[in-house]
């Protein structure tokens, strides 16, 4: 060992002087450097131990951070509306509530209690939970640029919901207004169903040949997703009327309208327990985005590991599109978002991705709300404003640069 | 040549219960077969490491090493045969439990996940850890070894991805050495390393005291650093023994189609071959020793 540290201080010194970067002069062999790719986009998050410590002091004022403006942002969603109620005001009412008065008529009570307080609580459970599921689905196939959206998951889950509405219910009857529980549990069965459907169809289809390039399988993702989104269309057109079919494509565009809460309860479930079960194994998901061999020559059963990430996911996508349809990017931009800040270690990035997503779709939640007079816009549709330029800013990022990342085999 | 750094187990590995040597354990492949999509890649090797010695496994490509190796370290399930660690099958014990007495280095690269060395180099400590569990005080000072061993203890917090080539490999072999393993498996370690990588890389070896299961293309790195060596060819083992021992001209025209020579390193006395790069292939009939070296190239990686 000391050999090689001897050696390395030798060579250095040529070419040092240009290099100029002070603080990682000790042992660093020359050779290694003289390859001349040393932090090529590389940003340093301080040396050795420190820079761990640095990071998790950095994650744990994150997540305290990002808890605080959570609250904010639920509150001003509750404040805002076509009647604007003040923070202090909805803070009593839910007190209130809490604490067992029946609601005050006359007063702003049900408005806040019944249609936003549920409302910016879906909002929050549904992003925390696409937050958890792309941050669990590209570990899954090891792919920074996967996410249920993309990779046509949410398509096979609002195929499913969809499905179970027009084959089960026989009408669309109701449907445009409250899902959830609506259906009782078939419809977020059904879009479990197919989200695991559609997953598994995927994974084979980009898997074929051994090989799984990134393009691959987003590729497989894009086509998978839109003839299920065609297919989808085509139910709908075909088995409603006209207002029921407005309704519903409202909903599959990715909408909160549906919130009450007894919408609350299947997300709220569920999306905690996501969390738990995916934060039990975050070392093996560290592990996996190295790659299979990795994974197995520490001690993870991979084929087990896969298989419980391919039910979490699709439970929890099946979960999420059944009360709000298909929310498109959440699950690409937060967990790369997240790894920007804090790096990519689960243990640290799996709690601060499920807050980032809660944090993000309470706020364009907002700005569906109030920005156009009279009518509201599918959160959907401005995820998708945001998400496609970050999607396009990734994909210049990682094949620009050549490197055919995750691309291991 | 090998004087240990003691590194090999017992620090760090806190839940450990089983005995810890220090000096590695003996690993044996019994009647290895594994296929890949109907065909047979490994028909029936058997071989074997002693504790604490570096065994190689050389041979041309296709030939089978990696899919030796790759069950050692369980990514393979083998058809038939078992693999033993220090006489026990590891098939018979949790993931978790092999992973605390073999690491790996493979061949694969790695996604870009934004990991830093460091958290590349905890992984290690993946099988030491329950759910939740952070990381103690041991853990990081076993990592933090493991990255001194490797001359990267001042780029911890560098991202994995933008190290060089060389960089990456010490990496992930500081990962392997966080394992605090008794038995390395370490599949072409010195691929895309120049010559003096290389042999830094092959120093670090020798400088452990656990087993080693090395596989390498360059027969004379092999030769130098292996104490045992295993020579496959169409996935079954051809010859077993030291380096001199195997490595004869008449093995290597038969296994790797070369006319060669072996004659004896000016400076180290290993056996070194001396591949004559104008011969046509397969012209093994006639190789001599010593005395055709001159004429002929030194093997070099790759070769």
């Amino acid at each position: 060992m000391a050999s090689v540290e001897e050696k390395g201080k030798k060579g250095k010194k040529e070419e040092k002087g240009e290099k100029g970067e002070k603080g990682e002069a000790v042992g660093q062999a020359p050779g290694w450097e003289a390859e001349g790719q040393v932090s090529r986009r590389g940003v340093e998050r301080g040396g050795g131990d420190e820079g761990q410590r640095g990071g998790r002091a950095r994650a744990t004022w994150l997540a305290l951070g990002l808890l605080v403006a959570l609250l904010t942002a639920l509150t001003t969603a509750v404040a805002l509306g076509a009647s604007d109620i003040a923070p202090a005001e909805v803070w009593s009412v839910v007190f209130r509530r809490l604490g067992g008065e029946p609601p005050r008529p006359g007063t702003d009570d049900l408005i806040v209690w019944q249609l936003r307080v549920p409302r910016a609580l879906l909002a929050a459970l549904v992003g925390a939970g696409l937050g958890l599921v792309g941050t669990a689905t590209q570990a899954l196939v090891r792919n920074p640029l996967a996410d249920p959206y993309l990779l046509g998951i949410s398509n096979g889950a609002s195929l499913g919901a969809v499905a179970a509405i027009v084959l089960g219910a026989g009408t669309l009857a109701g449907a445009g207004g409250t899902f959830g529980l609506g259906g009782g549990v078939g419809l977020p069965l059904a879009a479990f169903a197919g989200a695991l459907a559609s997953f598994a169809l995927v994974w084979t289809l980009a898997r074929r040949g051994g090989g799984f390039a990134p393009l691959r399988l987003v590729l497989a993702g894009v086509g998978v997703g839109q003839f299920l989104a065609g297919f989808t269309s085509y139910l709908v057109l075909q088995a409603g009327d006209e207002q029921q079919t407005r309704g519903v494509l409202f909903w599959l565009m990715g909408s909160l309208g549906g919130a009450t809460w007894g919408t609350l309860l299947l997300p709220a479930v569920a999306v905690p327990a996501g969390l738990l079960v995916l934060q039990a194994r975050a070392r093996a998901l560290n592990a996996l985005t190295m790659g299979d061999e990795t994974a197995a020559s520490v001690g993870v059963d991979v084929v087990r590991l896969r298989r419980l990430l391919f039910v979490v996911t699709s439970l929890l996508t099946g979960v999420l599109v059944s009360v709000s349809g298909a929310v498109a990017f959440v699950g690409l931009m937060v967990p790369h978002l997240c790894r920007l800040i804090v790096g990519g270690d689960h243990r640290r990035l799996l709690p601060l991705a499920a807050l980032t997503g809660a944090f993000l779709l309470v706020v364009v939640d907002i700005a569906c709300r109030t920005a156009m007079d009279g009518q509201e816009l599918p959160v959907g549709v401005v995820t998708a404003l945001i998400g496609a330029p970050v999607l396009l800013y990734v994909l210049d990022r990682r094949l620009g640069a050549g490197s055919g990342s995750g691309a291991g085999a | 040549m090998r004087s240990g750094t003691g590194t090999g187990t017992g620090t760090g590995g806190g839940e450990r219960t089983e005995a810890v040597t220090g000096h590695g354990m003996r690993i044996d492949i019994e009647d290895l077969r594994v296929s890949y999509a109907g065909r047979c890649v490994v028909a029936g090797v058997r071989l074997m490491a002693a504790p604490g010695e570096i065994a190689g496994v050389v041979g041309p490509n296709g030939s089978g090493k990696s899919t030796v190796l790759r069950t050692v370290y369980r990514h393979l399930t083998p058809e038939a045969g078992r693999v033993l660690l220090a006489g026990e099958d590891i098939r018979a014990m949790p993931p978790s439990r092999t992973a605390r007495h073999i690491a790996a280095l493979p061949q694969e690269r790695g996604g870009d996940f934004e990991l830093t060395v460091h958290e590349v180099v905890a992984m290690g400590r993946t099988p030491y850890k329950r759910a939740f569990a952070g990381d103690d005080r041991a853990d990081r000072e076993t990592v933090a070894r493991a990255l001194a061993d490797v001359g990267l203890a001042e780029h911890g917090g560098r991202r994995f991805s933008a190290l060089s080539g060389g960089e990456r490999q010490r990496a992930l072999l500081a990962r392997a050495f966080a394992q605090a393993p008794d038995v390395l498996v370490l599949d072409e370690p010195t691929n895309h390393l120049d010559v003096r990588h290389q042999v830094e890389l092959l120093n670090l070896l020798r400088g452990r005291a656990c087993t080693t299961l090395v596989s390498l293309h360059d027969l004379n790195a092999a030769a130098s650093v292996c104490d045992r060596l295993h020579v496959l060819s169409a996935g079954t083992v051809v010859a077993s023994g030291t380096p001199r021992e195997v490595l004869t001209p008449e093995l290597l025209a038969e296994v790797f189609g070369v006319r060669a020579a072996v004659v004896d390193h000016p400076l180290t006395g290993d056996p070194l071959i001396a591949v004559d790069q104008r011969a046509g292939a397969g012209a093994g009939a006639g190789a001599g020793t010593g005395a055709d070296a001159g004429a002929g190239a030194v093997a070099g990686p790759g070769s």
